[in-house]
């Protein structure tokens, strides 16, 4: 290395000492700031690798989207089931497999406590997990007839019997794999009622289950307050909380290692959003509670074009089977449609609680209001038209859901 | 005496670290107490034996007797750098070859630090251009296809760049331009591409200075 002083000094030229003194300050703080700035550099960088930030999607955790279609028989039937929605991404199935039948049980491991102490979204996710088996069955050359619960009770929730058909498709099955929850803002357009009709699908009538549309001004924002106070509700309670935070994967090893539950992913940030989110700190579940009850009151409540309630004249559990097969249609037909759903269960969570501590609160009456007489309110979502595209969440594979 | 030492010591844990790099893609999920519990036991196995053979390289150089005190300080960051990098890819089997890579690279330094500190920071500039061309690697092994081919020609590109002995001011900032921005675009999402592109130009600035021999001080 060439000095500076020493050009200099061989010009005969030699600058004050002071000067000399300054400009070597000057270059070691620029030299310790070099070092600060790579080695900054270089912890982002680990946590750019372990939490793979440059591979959002994908993993291991992700191959159950990429590989179902491919599998034939059964087994691909069941590959598309595994991708169904489900309460807090818990997954909460087995599956029996046989060359003309699958059993679909619930997995009682998989449930989430307080926030679901009855089951019923537990069930609601089979029964979405059942609709997309049966739409996978007609494109292996197999029919399907469903019986639902073939013991009355119990885990075997659906007995599948499966007999060889010629091979078909029904239009929401070639969108099984773009189905995704969206958690982030929606566009602020409205869903015409003709919409929204079209996304209920035929009505069947009766006590069996049904959809509400909640779209006009009023109901939407009596219905938003209400979310937001039962999320409010929801992480004051610590049980539920607890219970809730539970099923949040933080890490990306977390994510591959389970392949289940709520990630980042999931979130619906804004793709920078997304890549800030995973170098930072996995969350508190303080922290987490906070940033739910804002997100829905800045973002899912406030960019809601409507809402649609599931609702049931009667309550056995067959019904809420059904009501989740609905959901999956409609969640199906919408994402067909390029338009977005995002579950928001905080109602009837707080309500489910209610019946089970005893506690009273006005959120029961606030929603009734908002529903036709004597339909009784399974599960809540909202619509509408998508900012960005709804990332996948992490699946179990077949193997390992496979009794 | 040392840097006889320094060779076999490293040698010892470069073999030892190959051998935790094989247990890891062999036994990995049936060991994970001892291999780290990894989601990905296999390619870090894989991973942990290129190190390990990096390591070995290293120690083999660091075993020399008469070497530059810039060859004794790439030969210590040789041995220790696989050793630390792999306390995080193979668990407690790299705890004993970290041990000894480490005890390695600081007799190879041995009684010629104050030479070898002068010699990185004499370089320091393409020393820290170098480190963020590792940035861009270690980011690669975590990324998708295309990021991954991104990220990795341009931590090659980041390394010429460093090690280049008098590169012309247009060559290095050809190097340090498809070094970064190429990640950049197609990486810009997960921040740290865009980092590294932003600290990457005052350094890149700093290796042209020190080349062309203006106002650097030794």
């Amino acid at each position: 290395m060439v000095s500076t002083e020493q050009d200099w000094r061989e010009q005969g030229d030699a600058p004050d000492p002071a000067t000399v003194g300054r400009r070597r300050v000057l270059q070691a703080l620029g030299a310790a700031t070099g070092v600060a700035a790579v080695a900054a550099t270089g912890l982002l960088s680990y946590r750019a690798y372990d939490a793979a930030v440059l591979d959002p999607g994908g993993g291991a955790a992700h191959d159950p989207w990429r590989d179902w279609r491919a599998v034939p028989g059964p087994l691909g039937a069941v590959g598309a089931a595994v991708l169904a929605a489900s309460p807090h991404n818990t997954q909460p199935w087995r599956f029996a497999v046989a060359p003309d039948a699958i059993d679909v049980f619930a997995d009682p491991a998989r449930g989430t406590g307080s926030v679901d102490p009855f089951g019923r979204e537990r069930d609601v996710g089979l029964g979405c997990a059942l609709e997309n088996l049966v739409l996978a069955c007609p494109p292996r050359g197999l029919a399907p007839t469903v019986a639902l619960l073939p013991d009355g009770g119990g885990d075997r929730v659906a007995h599948v019997a499966l007999a060889p058909a010629e091979p078909g498709a029904d239009p929401l099955y070639e969108v099984i794999d773009r189905r995704h929850t969206d958690r982030g803002p929606f566009r602020p357009a409205p869903l015409p009622p003709e919409t929204l009709d079209a996304l209920s699908g035929p009505d069947p009538g009766g006590s069996g289950p049904a959809v509400h549309w909640i779209a006009g001004s009023a109901a939407r924002d009596a219905l938003g307050r209400l979310l937001v106070d039962a999320a409010e509700a929801l992480v004051a309670d610590t049980g539920q909380s607890i219970d809730n935070f539970a099923w949040f994967r933080a890490t990306h090893d977390e994510e591959e290692r389970y392949r289940d539950g709520l990630v980042l992913d999931g979130q619906g940030f804004s793709p920078l959003e997304l890549g800030v989110a995973k170098l930072l700190p996995p969350s508190s579940r303080a922290d987490g509670d906070r940033f739910w009850v804002g997100r829905t009151r800045d973002v899912h409540t406030a960019t809601a074009a409507a809402y649609g309630v599931v609702t049931l004249g009667q309550g056995s559990r067959a019904a809420v089977l059904d009501a989740g097969r609905l959901l999956q249609r409609i969640h199906l037909r919408a994402t067909a449609a390029g338009i977005s759903l995002h579950h928001m269960n905080q109602i009837t969570e707080r309500l489910d609680r209610e019946v089970t501590t005893g506690a009273t609160s006005d959120l029961g009456p606030r929603l009734a209001a908002l529903l036709p007489a004597g339909r009784r309110p399974v599960l809540v979502f909202r619509v509408g038209w998508p900012v960005r595209p709804a990332r996948p969440t992490p699946r179990r594979p077949v193997t390992a859901v496979i009794a | 005496m040392t840097a006889t030492w320094a060779g076999r010591l490293g040698s010892a844990g470069a073999l030892l670290l190959v051998a935790a790099g094989v247990v890891q893609v062999v036994a990995g999920r049936t060991v994970p107490a001892w291999t780290g519990d990894k989601a990905f036991p296999v390619p870090l196995g894989l991973l942990t034996v290129a190190l390990g053979g990096l390591a070995l390289l290293a120690a083999r150089r660091a075993g020399r007797q008469q070497q530059s005190p810039a060859a004794r300080a790439v030969a210590a960051l040789g041995t220790a750098g696989p050793g630390l990098l792999c306390l995080s890819t193979v668990g407690r089997l790299a705890w004993i070859p970290a041990v000894l890579l480490v005890a390695a690279a600081l007799l190879a330094v041995g009684t010629e630090w104050r030479g070898v500190a002068a010699a990185v920071a004499g370089h320091r500039w393409r020393v820290l251009l170098g480190a963020l061309g590792c940035c861009q690697w270690l980011v690669a092994a975590a990324a998708a296809p295309v990021p991954t081919v991104a990220a990795v020609a341009g931590g090659a590109a980041l390394l010429v760049a460093a090690v280049l002995p008098r590169p012309r001011p247009a060559v290095l900032a050809v190097l340090v331009a498809v070094g970064v921005v190429p990640l950049a675009l197609v990486g810009w999402a997960g921040v740290v591409p865009l980092v590294v592109a932003l600290v990457a130009l005052p350094v890149a600035v700093g290796v042209a200075r020190a080349a062309a021999g203006r106002g650097v001080s030794v």
